[in-house]
């Protein structure tokens, strides 16, 4: 009780606060509201869910100048690159605090989302690409033992994606609306929001 | 400290070759084009649009800011996993840019990215979603230089 009680001030004190990053170019941004990452209580029990992370580390693993991690508000020095598909390639960056997944799609561009890591315990996954244009790119991370999940996709068959390095990839066409997959604690399911432009 | 006007990359320049009279006119006609270009009036209807987020909390003009040289933006909910929120830079059909950009979204209470696909050459604008509904809740969206 006394740690749920903890947990809940830390992110109401969050939510007040006032975060600060400096961008590539040296400038400083103020960011006010939303909750900092710092603020967040750490959940090192969460990471160790994802053997990715404890994996010997390689040059591969760097995240890419183009995805820019000094964006991001992660220890970058823990990423490691958890997959590679037709679809493009992504990136696990986490902390006690702070889960990162970055995508490079094999279309262009790059894209970055993170959570707070106490947040994620079955993972997360999101989209990256405009339905407009006929696919979008879903990838995301999951824990240990995982070896597929199911993309849901409004209007059409489910599509199955295969796991590798705790994370997956896929170029799915239409409107994804979550990803699921079932373990030894049961049915997980992640929401998946998809811009169409 | 970077700019948050919808002109700020440009007004740079502007100091540079200090011709104020040109730069107003400049300015003047940009506000059109920004206004025109940008607004949630001319969004796609679609499952997610730009600009349908009912405010971007501390960076209002973020919705129709930083149309040039972007390299990248981010965005976020003040909530955890209600809303769906987008990041976007997108190249601007009319011009600038060209380099393929990815719109990234996700139910996250942290910061969502996009990145163009080579540094300071796409336009567009970070914006935030909500499935075009109006929301109570507050968005935040800033861009990089």
């Amino acid at each position: 009780m006394l740690k749920r009680i903890a947990v809940a001030a830390a992110i109401v004190a969050a939510a007040a606060g006032v975060g600060t990053a400096v961008s590539a170019n040296g400038d400083s941004t103020s960011r006010s509201g939303p909750p900092a990452a710092a603020d967040f209580p750490s959940a090192p029990g969460n990471l160790a869910r994802f053997s990715a992370l404890k994996s010997a580390r390689t040059s591969a693993d760097a995240l890419p100048d183009a995805l820019h991690p000094e964006s991001l508000e992660v220890d970058t020095s823990t990423s490691r690159k958890i997959t590679s598909r037709p679809a493009g390639s992504a990136w696990i960056t986490a902390d006690d605090k702070l889960t990162c997944l970055s995508v490079q799609p094999s279309g262009g561009g790059g894209t970055a989302s993170c959570h707070s890591t106490y947040s994620v315990p079955h993972g997360f996954g999101y989209t990256t690409g405009d339905a407009s244009e006929g696919a979008v790119t879903v990838a995301g991370v999951v824990p240990d033992a995982v070896d597929q999940v199911v993309v849901h996709i409004k209007g059409a068959a489910d599509q199955k994606v295969p796991v590798s390095r705790n994370g997956y990839i896929a170029e799915v066409k239409g409107s994804p609306t979550s990803v699921s997959y079932t373990d030894a604690s049961g049915e997980h399911s992640w929401p998946l929001a998809a811009f169409n432009g | 400290m970077a700019s948050r006007s919808c002109f700020g990359g440009l007004s740079l320049s502007f100091a540079r070759i200090g011709a104020l009279l040109t730069a107003a006119v400049m300015v003047a006609t940009l506000a059109s084009v920004c206004a025109s270009t940008f607004s949630p009036s001319t969004a796609h209807a679609s499952f997610f649009t730009f600009c349908s987020a009912a405010s971007l909390g501390a960076y209002p003009n973020d919705r129709c800011a930083h149309s040039v040289s972007r390299q990248y933006a981010w965005t976020r909910s003040s909530v955890a996993v209600t809303s769906g929120v987008c990041a976007i830079v997108k190249t601007d059909a009319g011009g600038f840019g060209g380099n393929a950009t990815a719109p990234a979204c996700d139910y996250t209470d942290q910061w969502v990215y996009s990145y163009c696909g080579s540094p300071y050459s796409c336009n567009g604008y970070p914006t935030v979603t909500n499935n075009g509904q109006s929301s109570p809740y507050q968005f935040y969206a800033a861009a990089n230089f």
